[in-house]
Formats: structure tokens, sequence, C-alpha cells
């Protein structure tokens, strides 16, 4: 009953086979959108001050799901930026995001819809990804940040290095807190706005 | 660590200057290429004629693009991150590395 309900909130990537996997031009596709771009820079979601306004949303995140990480990741066409981040430590704090077929997030971005990852090791979209065979991410969830204008622009989520179950509560959480992040972004658009 | 070889585990190649104009042809015109190109080139101080080859002499360049704004400077964000994923991973597989004989 508990894995009907999950995949019936995520058919396309909770039960991934070779037949139902977007294939990368998809995705890259997806991604390289003018139109989603334009608004990544309308909304200057790459300067610093993003942090400020979404970092509490991050830990608020790690903590409640009871996950060591918690982050924003704008979603680029070659790289995710974290915006934000509780967590993160090593290189990736360093290099501030990833390329973005390493990402997870960018699967989320590019369906408009969560993506929930229990086992990385096992999950054929990302099990090559050098984030779990090089730095042992095997469990993550993210909501896409999808803004007013019907662009997804990144996604706010959830990581660690142990397989983890998401409830639907955990789920319906993760949803509040990207909801009130891009409440958050949209805010700061009519602020910046010349 | 030559341009050609990759990083164990993580495959990255050496960034180059063709992997940044490749993702400005993407987004910009033909027409628009060379302009704001050299603009960045002068900006970060660099030579037209004579681009860098070091990952470390792109970020300049791209930090130039990124101030460009719009399409180019999101384009930009994303190669600086590509740039410093690939330096940080390269000082950390350099450090782990004991060179032969030693």
């Amino acid at each position: 009953m508990y894995d009907i309900e999950l995949m019936d909130l995520f058919p396309q990537f909770m039960n991934v086979t070779p037949d139902s996997a977007p294939s990368d031009d998809a995705v890259a596709a997806s991604l390289q959108d003018r139109g989603r771009l334009r608004e990544i820079a309308a909304l200057r979601l790459t300067e610093p001050d993003v942090g400020r306004i979404l970092e509490d949303i991050c830990r608020e995140a790690s903590k409640t799901l009871g996950l060591p990480m918690g982050f924003v990741s704008v979603v680029l066409d070659e790289a995710q930026h974290f915006a934000a981040q509780h967590g993160l430590g090593g290189w990736l704090g360093e290099a501030g995001g990833t390329p973005v077929e390493w990402s997870f997030c960018q699967y989320s971005v590019a369906a408009k819809q969560g993506f929930v990852v229990e086992d990385a090791a096992r999950h054929m979209l990302v099990q090559d990804s050098p984030l779990v065979t090089q730095d042992g991410v095997r469990c993550y969830a993210g909501m896409p940040l999808v803004t007013t204008r019907g662009f997804a622009v990144g996604t706010l989520c959830v990581a660690g290095p142990d397989t983890h179950v998401f409830t639907e509560a955990d789920l319906q959480t993760l949803r509040r807190y990207a909801s009130e992040a891009v409440r958050r972004i949209e805010t700061r658009r009519v602020e910046i706005a010349p | 660590m030559t341009s050609s070889e990759r990083l164990p585990g993580y495959g990255r190649e050496l960034p180059s200057q063709h992997m940044i104009l490749d993702s400005l042809a993407r987004y910009l015109d033909d027409e628009e290429i060379p302009e704001i190109w050299e603009a960045a080139c002068r900006q970060a101080g660099v030579d037209v004629g004579n681009p860098p080859t070091s990952a470390e002499e792109l970020l300049p360049l791209v930090d130039a693009l990124e101030r460009c704004g719009d399409l180019a400077a999101v384009c930009a964000k994303g190669l600086r991150i590509r740039i410093m994923s690939y330096l940080v991973l390269s000082r950390s597989y350099s450090k782990t590395v004991s060179p032969a004989g030693l």
C-alpha cells in the first residue's frame, strides 16, 4: 500500500526502468530552455544574498527529516549551484555546486516533480554519479522550486549517506519547505526589481 | 595532471576555452559571441589571441562573463562551478597521490 502511494506521487522516477527513464537529451533540453534560464537570471538566483534568505529552510528541512544535508540547488544548464545549504562539507562546499550531469536535482527540475531516491546505489538514474560512487550520497529527496511564471528553477532537497525510506509525511513537509522557499524568492524578486 | 587526463573516479577533463565558447554558442547569436568574448577577455586581462590554457586562468574570464548579465551570466556561473569542481577535486587528488619513488 505504502509503495503504491509513493509511486502515485512520483510515477516517473520511483521505479525507473530502462524503458521509462528520461533520456539524457530530454533532460538536457529541459535544463537548457532559454525561458527557464532567463527566469534564473531575472531572479538573480546565483547572487550570494540568496543564501541568507534560504539557509534557515535548509537547516529546518535537514533537521525535520533527520538527514545531515539540506540544500537549495539552483539548476543551471551546466551545473547545479548550491544557493543555500546546511551540512554540505568538503569539496562540495568549496566548489559551491557540481557539474549538472552528476546532480540528482536535474531530474526533479526537468520533470517539475519530486524526485526520491531511497537507495542511490540501486537507482539507475544516479547510481553512476560520482556523488554516489565517490562521495557516498545514498539517499535523496527533492522538490522542485516552480516560480509563479511556471519555471522550475531548482530544488529544495535533503540527502544523506545511508539508505532511507521517505514517508508521505516527509514528502509533504519537504513540499511545504519548497513552497516557502519559492515565496521568499518571489518576494525578493519584487524587492530587487528595478 | 595533463589536459588529457581525467580525475580518477570523477571523469572530469580539464576545462577549456572551447568549453566556454560552446556554452555561449548555445544561447547567443553568432554575431554576439565575438563581441562578448573580446569584452570578457579585456576585462579579465587576457590576450584574445592567446587564450588561457589552465583552469585557474579561465576563472577571471568566466567572472567577466558573469558580469554581462542575462543568459551569459547564467551560463558563466555554471561554467565557474565546473571549473571550481575540477580545481578543488584535482587539488584533493594530487594530495592523495604521492610522486613515484617517494
